[in-house]
């Protein structure tokens, strides 16, 4: 069954017909071809597919594309502004916190979350927030020098 | 992995939702946070035709400061009440409980309505479609007369399904004897959290078709009292817990006699698991740490896991249960006597 919803995503409006059974994931993906935002699991339990819905880190993969209408919702293709990188991606690459990268895009807004709630997160804080992120190349822990690294001190 | 097709349902009120439910009978269920459902629905364990959504049709996220309760929305997200002031106050131990659910993702969109009412599990039956393609089905995922794959009954017996509540909100929120609404087909009724779990593996939950858990009410804590939820799972996050304890304790005074006790047990059974004995060990007494370890030898009977969640073993999961019941109940006397 087709639905026709409207979608906001990276602050510009969309009108597309979505299958009602089709994850946000699937639709942003396949629909929009916004390809930053990554499958894997597909179960919620790696946090690649991680997006900001109203500002707040949910996985795109256990979220129907038609309860996402009417909401605020960020991609990491939403975070450059005008070619230039968000802060926490340029310190991602000035900490060699991306490697194979596939992590990155769901780690890093997983991050952009938590800096939206609380500016200035301590370690714990940090580690608490990427805990449903997975990343099997850099071992953490440059990952969160480069979240530490914008935090307000 | 895609979602089984299904008819998406979003009535504007609660009755819609409850009629629609109801009329179809077992071909539809109810979707909150979805966090629980749609990894069970991926993997073709649940493939309901209809899925009918509530979060429009009634406002159910709010935690509510009453005069003698407090009274949290079934839609309440679990980072809301993780996070509320009021919650963290008045009862800690369920802040700690909801922040340790799964990860963020998982808190900012689950709700405490889908942790209250989760799907029990086993390692049999949590598995893809693709792992029953060369495994008989068990007796919860299939038919009456599908035997338990891991403790089969003998021939001529009834199947009992063993599987396992592990939701980490319930233990602490029966050990503060909360109360919760259900509005269904019939009309509204409260029951005590504790009787919403049938112990049952293959149905965990007494509800019917079209039965809708609308508010969690939990009544004000007394003086000196203080609880603590303990969780053991493997890694800090993700996890879905291997044994938690909840216990909830009321002194008279500082450093006084005990006028209530209650350990709460959880993924050690298809439900969580009430220590009666606790409060008949520990009223009237002053507590000594004689008692605490009458109360824990109580908590590692009263605990009856068995090996059907991989990460660790049951006897591993009984002795734990024992263990953190003791540590439990200190740190509760000794956060009492600090206050
Ligand atoms: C990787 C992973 C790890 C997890 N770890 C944990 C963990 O550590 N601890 C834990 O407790 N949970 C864990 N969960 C499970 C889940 O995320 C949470 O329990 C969450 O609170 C479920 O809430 P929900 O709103 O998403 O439920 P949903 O998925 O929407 O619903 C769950 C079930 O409850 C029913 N339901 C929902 N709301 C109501 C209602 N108001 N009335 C009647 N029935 C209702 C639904 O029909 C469904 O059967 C985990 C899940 C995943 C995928
Ligand atoms: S305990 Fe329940 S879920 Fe596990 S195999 Fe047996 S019937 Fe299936
Ligand atoms: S793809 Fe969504 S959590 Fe792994
Ligand atoms: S950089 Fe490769 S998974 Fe994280």
């Amino acid at each position: 069954m087709k639905e026709l919803i409207q979608l906001k995503v990276n602050g510009q409006a969309y009108e597309v017909a979505v299958n009602t059974h089709h994850t946000l994931l699937e639709v942003l993906r396949e629909e929009l071809s916004l390809t930053g935002t990554k499958e894997s699991c597909n179960l919620g339990e790696c946090g690649s597919c991680t997006v900001l819905i109203d500002g707040i880190p949910v996985h795109s993969c256990l979220t129907l594309a038609v309860e996402a209408q009417g909401k605020d919702i960020t991609t990491i293709e939403g975070l450059a502004e005008g070619g230039r990188l968000d802060p926490l991606q340029q310190s991602f690459v000035d900490h060699g916190a991306v490697q194979c990268g596939f992590c990155t895009p769901g780690m890093i807004l997983a991050a952009k979350g938590l800096l939206k709630k609380n500016s200035s997160p301590n370690e714990a804080e940090i580690r608490k927030a990427v805990s449903g992120n997975l990343c099997r190349c850099t071992g953490y822990v440059k990952i969160v020098d480069a979240i530490n690294a914008v935090a307000t001190k | 992995m895609r979602l089984p097709k299904f008819q998406y349902k979003s009535p504007a009120t609660i009755d819609e939702a409850i009629a629609l439910v109801s009329e179809a009978k077992g071909d539809a269920v109810i979707i909150a946070g979805g966090t629980d459902l749609l990894p069970s629905m991926k993997q073709r364990r649940l493939t309901p035709k209809i899925v009918v959504n509530i979060k429009r049709a009634e406002d159910l996220a709010y935690i509510k400061d009453g005069e003698n309760n407090v009274r949290i929305g079934a839609l309440t997200r679990l980072s809301s009440i993780e996070e509320s002031d009021i919650i963290r106050k008045k009862f800690p131990m369920l802040a700690k409980a909801a922040g340790e659910v799964g990860v963020p993702q998982h808190r900012n969109a689950g709700t405490i309505g889908g942790n209250l009412c989760l799907n029990t599990r086993c390692w049999y039956y949590n598995q893809s479609a693709f792992f029953r393609t060369c495994r008989p089905v068990c007796y919860k995922f299939g038919n009456e007369e599908d035997k338990c794959q891991l403790f089969p009954t003998r021939e001529g017996k009834a199947n009992v399904c063993y599987s396992v509540f592990s939701g980490d909100t319930a233990p602490s929120l029966i050990a503060l004897k909360t109360e919760v609404k259900i509005k269904g087909p019939k009309g509204e009724r409260k029951i005590p959290l504790a009787e919403l779990y049938t112990g049952d593996g293959k149905r965990p939950l007494a509800l019917g078709w079209g039965d809708i858990l609308t508010e969690v009410i939990i009544p004000d804590p007394p003086a000196y009292s203080s609880g603590c939820y303990l969780k053991y799972r493997i890694r800090e996050a993700i996890d879905f817990p291997l044994v938690g304890v909840a216990a909830n304790i009321v002194l008279d005074s500082k450093d006084g006699i005990c006028e209530r006790a209650s350990v709460v047990l959880g993924a050690v059974a298809s439900r969580p698991v009430e220590v009666t004995d606790a409060e008949d060990i520990l009223r009237s007494n002053k507590i000594t740490d004689d008692l605490i370890e009458e109360v824990s030898e109580a908590a590692f009977k009263a605990a009856k896991p068995l090996s059907n969640l991989h990460e660790c073993s049951a006897q591993y999961r009984k002795r734990l249960a024992k263990i953190f019941t003791k540590r439990a109940i200190n740190s509760i006397l000794s956060a009492i006597s600090q206050s």
